[in-house]
């Protein structure tokens, strides 16, 4: 009796922890809140549903409640993937080992990320100097676009401390509310992903009349899609080019234009060399970097 | 003796008059006991945003270092140009130690009367705050954006036309009208001024319908008649934009400086001025949280749709 107990609670053991995927089972992919966490989910629904349809793999997108949850999201509720921007892509890599797969590219023909610090107009703030006692939003500790870049271009001006130099630090937790922040002077210098700030100067142009830029980081690797290493080779190739040719199929192509995509390229580790160089350059190592 | 009397007769008319009046202000106005500090305030309308300020620099006082026993003596004028002087003539009368003044026109008022008592201000509108600049004066400035108010309107309605709900004879919301009609240009929005000044009625001056939406400016005389029409607006789902003047529950939105954060601020810069500091040697300072109220419970009412952003941006909501 005490054996047969033993057996199925190895055989349950086996059956909750196998990294192998049944035919039909679900993927499960998480989403960081890069922007309004509504529009995102909607989006990226769209394109999920096309590829599940397409490839036969049933996928189901999640919005990560923070962007740091990525690592703590893959170990407590196995998840099998997850579109994640450089700091945290980069971190997954590090830390989890996961493989880039696919990256959008924007209706520009993009698939990077640059950072952006701007001020409102007539704040006068136009040098780190002029920051010293003032208030800086950013997007989340775990963004390089939203975070380290900046950090990075402060201490490159001298400041060692930061926590020190501004008068207060806010975390709002995605790139549009940064601008916002700025705009409604509840914060006055803020950061984030500078394809956010142009896609919100081009719905309202008065947000470019009123805010000024006053540095650009070079490109990091934008959102991009990762998955556990151990996904099954069969499934990793049938998601890898579900996306890839969506762009070539005229259903495919509809949908990506509903998401402001236009189609999806290969991804590689060696894309997020950039993203360390910069986190070590705001005083910080991926490998050790505590995101909460 | 009768043409010696008939000399004196104008010059006594001259001392008696203003004596008089003096001893009738005093009679009403002179503490009963003899305080260590007398601190005047002008507090303009009523209003509870100006008494939210108020309440916590007075309990604020202490721990910014105004010891002993503080006499604060409140005035409530009606927001007019006479009501206001008056006002700071009587404080300047009493010779308190300190006035207090909220809003721009009441501060104002206390700088134009050229008395060498110390002037703190609170509940500023920054660009109206250039016309304070004066030895005796600082205060606490709020750079609260009347574009960010008008974007965050637009994101519940493409609104056609803003009524605007000023008065002329306040600075500040005559600036605001000018920030509002500068953004209707960019947004493509007419704007409808609604001057109150005087003794305009709200209803009347709406008479011939209501706009899409109303801005209410922080004129102190907007806050006070919009009363008079909250029911009509809100039975007519016109949507309400409430600006600076404290946590209106009754608009749509509200952006407005924290009263609290601005009574403590004041309280500080009073205590240096108290101790010694001349006012000309402590810098004005610009309080540093700005909120945004939206009304959650009020839009779903008016069964419009609810826009994601202002639930995220929003740092009160009303359910």
């Amino acid at each position: 009796m005490k054996r047969l107990r033993t057996i199925a609670l190895a055989l349950l053991l086996v059956v909750f922890t196998t990294p192998a995927l049944a035919d039909d089972a679900e993927i499960l992919l998480g989403l960081i809140p890069d922007a309004n966490i509504f529009d995102e989910l909607i989006r990226f629904r769209l394109i999920s549903d096309y590829v599940s349809a397409r490839t036969g793999v049933p996928i189901k997108v999640k919005i990560m409640s923070r962007y740091g949850d990525v690592i703590d999201r893959f170990t407590a509720v196995n998840m099998d993937g997850a579109f994640l921007g450089a700091f945290t892509g980069a971190l997954a890599i590090n830390r989890l080992g996961l493989e880039p797969l696919v990256r959008p590219v924007d209706p520009e023909g993009k698939a990077e990320s640059r950072s952006i610090i701007f001020v409102r107009k007539d704040s006068g703030i136009r040098s780190v100097s002029e920051m010293q006692g003032k208030r800086i939003v950013f997007v989340d500790r775990a963004t390089v676009t939203g975070h380290f870049f900046a950090l990075s271009w402060i201490r490159a001006a001298g400041v060692t401390d930061v926590d020190h130099y501004f008068r207060e630090q806010q975390f709002v937790g995605n790139h549009d509310s940064t601008v916002y922040a700025v705009l409604d002077n509840r914060a006055d210098v803020g950061t984030c992903k500078l394809r956010h700030f142009n896609r919100m100067v081009a719905k309202d142009p008065m947000i470019g009349e009123e805010l000024a830029i006053i540095a650009r980081s070079g490109p990091f690797p934008d959102l991009t899609l990762f998955v556990r290493q151990d996904l099954p080779k069969e499934i990793k190739s049938k998601l890898r080019g579900g996306f890839l040719s969506m762009h070539n199929e005229s259903e495919g192509a509809v949908v990506l234009g509903k998401a402001q995509i236009t189609r999806f390229d290969p991804a590689v580790g060696e894309d997020y060399r950039p993203v360390i160089d910069v986190v070590n350059k705001a005083g910080y190592q991926i490998g050790t970097y505590q995101v909460k | 003796m009768g043409m010696m009397r008939n000399h004196y007769r104008p010059l006594l008319r001259s001392i008696a008059l203003p004596a008089a009046l003096l001893l009738f202000l005093f009679s009403f106005t002179v503490p009963s006991h003899a305080a260590d500090k007398t601190i005047g305030v002008i507090l303009p309308g009523d209003l509870s945003s100006y008494w939210d300020i108020q309440s916590e620099f007075k309990n604020n006082l202490k721990r910014a270092g105004v010891g002993g026993d503080v006499e604060i003596i409140i005035q409530r004028p009606f927001p007019d140009p006479i009501s206001l002087s008056n006002a700071a003539r009587k404080l300047i009368a009493i010779d308190v130690n300190l006035i207090v003044a909220y809003g721009t026109d009441a501060a104002m008022a206390v700088i134009k009367e050229r008395t060498n008592i110390p002037l703190v201000y609170a509940g500023v509108y920054e660009p109206a705050a250039d016309s304070l600049k004066h030895r005796n004066a600082t205060g606490v400035k709020a750079n609260v954006s009347v574009t960010s108010l008008i974007r965050y309107l637009r994101k519940l309605n493409s609104i056609k036309e803003i009524g605007v709900l000023y008065s002329s004879d306040e600075e500040e919301s005559v600036l605001q009208l000018k920030e509002v009609t500068k953004a209707a240009g960019q947004y493509q929005f007419a704007v409808r001024p609604v001057n109150l000044a005087g003794k305009k009625k709200i209803a009347d001056l709406l008479a011939g319908g209501m706009p899409e939406a109303l801005f209410v400016t922080g004129s102190v005389v907007a806050n006070i008649k919009y009363a008079d029409i909250r029911q009509q607006v809100l039975s007519q789902k016109v949507l309400t934009a409430f600006f600076m003047l404290g946590r209106s529950w009754q608009g749509t939105l509200t952006m407005t400086f924290d009263p609290e954060e601005q009574g403590r601020q004041a309280a500080d810069l009073a205590a240096k001025i108290l101790q010694g500091t001349a006012p000309a040697n402590v810098a004005d300072v610009t309080s540093q949280k700005i909120e945004l109220i939206f009304n959650l419970k009020q839009v779903t009412s008016m069964g419009r749709r609810i826009p994601m952003d202002l639930v995220t941006e929003a740092t009160s909501l009303i359910k």
